[in-house]
């Protein structure tokens, strides 16, 4: 390409010839920079090939094919079945298919009410957190950062103890009249509960008839389950914090005159935050946002510890697992893992499509 | 706004954040407590949440298991080993990166990084476990190192690409017309500058390998468990020690609080001056 522009150019005088030869021997630089670059590169590139590019292509492979695991994945033990495990998951009616809808749907209703509770809750502690005249401004960044490095699994033994009969949560809900509430094992619908108390007990037949994934209406529109309630409240925990702090960290970035140019001119607390923080913070929030929607649809540890799938629990990612390592359906569960990284996808595309700049690059 | 205002303005904002540092603290807490509580005092019922005889027997009983040291020493061995190669990596990617834009592996390179954080990590855990059992690497620590390190990477490369776009190139280049090679430009110059970030990135890693569990749950048996399998180890049989686990958790939580709360206005400088930015 370089020599292709230096032919376009007419060559006059020893300037141009100059110039010439300030060209290759730039052109040549650059050819060794992209040796060198490479050579940085090798260990992330050998790393990256041999646990993500090798493992993807083999996963590829197995969802393909029926295989329990025994024997290698190109042997006879493995029986090619083209698109089978994706059909069973999606299109043909069975236990299959039901598992994965009913799992789709927990983590449906996870993601929905996660992603938006955590970054509020991360953004309105981050705008308090940046007044400037905040005393014990280090305390409270410390202490909401805290639920962040906490192991995950530690804490979701101690979330275990404290929804337990008996435990804390009930104690105190107690205090307000509450009586104990069952959360564990638990896989009644919140919405489902709701309806019962407003005289909804059984499903009316319009929403029992219909379905969509081998799932009926009725079941899709259950809510989160009592059970994964526990775990919303738990991730919502444990997230905001490491959120707080990238919000933090991007409001760092707004110059103080611009809070105190829109308090000089007669804005209120509300007015400035709304108008002037946010579309500041916009980069950063859609960062957040990214980052949530791609972890909360990941949802294993916590269910490992806490529910092993039980109350309506399961996810995509812990049935993947159950499927995967425990009943050795290697095909099925990587064909449900890819379906799950689909999932991902579309969701960071909408998202992305959603919160583009629609000002055109303001 | 008038002076009144914004002094209510100030107590509400204390009184809220006041609150919300509670929710945030209660559960660790409530580790600790637990982790110094005799029987009977956990299962009190209604809970006991500071008048209690405080006891040092359920870290007796860990510390005398002689599995746990062994654990906790392979936890630390495992963290900082993956976190080196880690960031050593990514700093060395995040610098081609950053300083050779026409590189033609850039694009798809970039692709990729973003692809490894969508990816669920069942995808890559499935026949990673049929890699690592065929080559006789269950259950083998520097499998595991390799494997955490692979998984941070894409993140270590991101936060390092911002820190290393904000050094000058003019630095580096007249190192380069005195005729260094690009090994020298990076380790003399390149790693010295980007210092702050380095740290900052270390730590984050750290945090996130020490805390790692989808990879050791599947991958470590009784030679290389680390802290949290161990920990969820507690819940297999369905009689549950809470007193053990809670110290174990509580060792597992405290080191790191109090180091990260020594360190927390760099994370935030960390964050801001990195990648986040961007």
């Amino acid at each position: 390409m370089t020599t292709a522009m230096v032919g376009e150019v007419p060559l006059e005088s020893d300037e141009d010839l100059r110039a010439l030869g300030r060209r290759s021997r730039r052109a040549e630089r650059r050819r060794g920079e992209g040796l060198w670059g490479w050579l940085f590169l090798s260990p992330s590139l050998i790393l990256l090939i041999t646990f993500v590019i090798v493992p993807i292509a083999l996963a590829l492979y197995v969802s393909f094919t029926k295989w329990n695991g025994q024997g290698g994945p190109f042997s006879k033990s493995a029986s090619w079945v083209g698109l089978e495990n994706y059909q069973r998951l999606l299109t043909r009616s069975g236990l299959t298919r039901k598992n994965f809808s009913t799992s789709l749907r927990n983590n449906l209703y996870f993601v929905l009410l996660v992603v938006p509770l955590q970054t509020i809750i991360a953004l309105f502690l981050a705008i308090i957190l940046h007044q400037r005249k905040l005393k014990g401004k280090s305390f409270f960044r410390t202490a909401f950062y805290m639920p962040s490095i906490s192991s995950a699994v530690a804490v979701g033994m101690i979330f275990v103890f404290l929804f337990a009969s008996g435990g804390v949560v009930n104690t105190v809900l107690g205090w307000f009249g509450a009586k104990d509430i069952s959360w564990f094992n638990n896989g009644t619908g919140i919405f489902h509960s709701f309806f019962k108390v407003l005289g909804v007990d059984k499903p009316p037949s319009w929403l029992a008839s219909h379905d969509f994934l081998g799932l009926s209406w009725w079941n899709w529109i259950s809510g989160p389950s009592w059970s994964m309630t526990v775990i919303i409240i738990l991730a919502v925990w444990t997230t905001s914090g490491t959120f707080m702090l990238m919000l933090l960290a991007g409001l760092q970035n707004v110059p103080e005159e611009v809070h105190e140019a829109a308090a000089m001119d007669g804005a209120g607390r509300w007015q400035t935050t709304r108008l002037v923080t946010l579309p500041l913070l916009k980069k950063q929030i859609i960062l957040v946002v990214t980052l949530g929607l791609i972890g909360t649809w990941q949802m294993f540890d916590q269910i490992y510890v806490m529910s092993d799938g039980a109350g309506e629990t399961m996810t995509p990612a812990y049935l993947a697992y159950v499927s995967g390592m425990k009943d050795n359906r290697l095909g099925s569960a990587s064909a449900l893992a890819f379906i799950l990284f689909g999932i991902i996808l579309v969701f960071t595309a909408v998202q992305r499509f959603v919160t583009r700049d629609k000002e055109g690059g303001r | 706004m008038s002076a009144r205002g914004s002094r209510a303005g100030r107590w509400l904002s204390v009184g809220l954040l006041t609150v919300a540092s509670a929710a945030a603290l209660f559960p660790v807490f409530w580790t600790i407590s637990t982790s110094v509580k005799n029987r009977v005092d956990t299962f009190a019922n209604p809970p006991k949440f500071v008048r209690f005889a405080p006891t040092a027997k359920n870290y007796r009983k860990l510390f005398d298991s002689p599995d746990f040291w062994r654990i906790y020493g392979d936890t630390i061995s495992i963290t900082l080993a993956s976190t080196a190669l880690c960031v050593l990596a990514g700093t060395m990617a995040a610098y081609a990166l950053a300083r050779h834009r026409r590189f033609p592996g850039r694009r798809p390179l970039e692709a990729t990084l973003v692809l490894v954080r969508a990816m669920p990590g069942m995808v890559l855990m499935i026949p990673i476990y049929q890699i690592v059992t065929r080559l006789d690497l269950y259950d083998n620590r520097w499998a595991m190192i390799l494997i955490y390190a692979t998984i941070n990477l894409p993140f270590a490369i991101w936060l390092m690409s911002g820190f290393i776009e904000q050094i000058p190139v003019e630095v580096e280049e007249s190192a380069r017309t005195d005729g260094a090679s690009p090994v020298r430009v990076f380790w003399n110059i390149i790693l010295p500058l980007a210092a702050p970030g380095i740290a900052a990135t270390s730590i984050f890693v750290a945090l996130l390998a020490w805390n790692e569990f989808l990879v050791p749950v599947l991958l470590a048996g009784q030679h290389s468990k680390t802290l949290p399998v161990y920990i969820s180890g507690f819940i297999s049989n369905r009689t549950l020690d809470w007193g053990p686990m809670a110290a174990a958790s509580a060792l597992a939580i405290v080191p790191i609080a109090v180091f990260t709360a020594l360190i927390q206005r760099r994370l935030v400088g960390g964050l801001s001056s990195g990648a986040v930015k961007e």
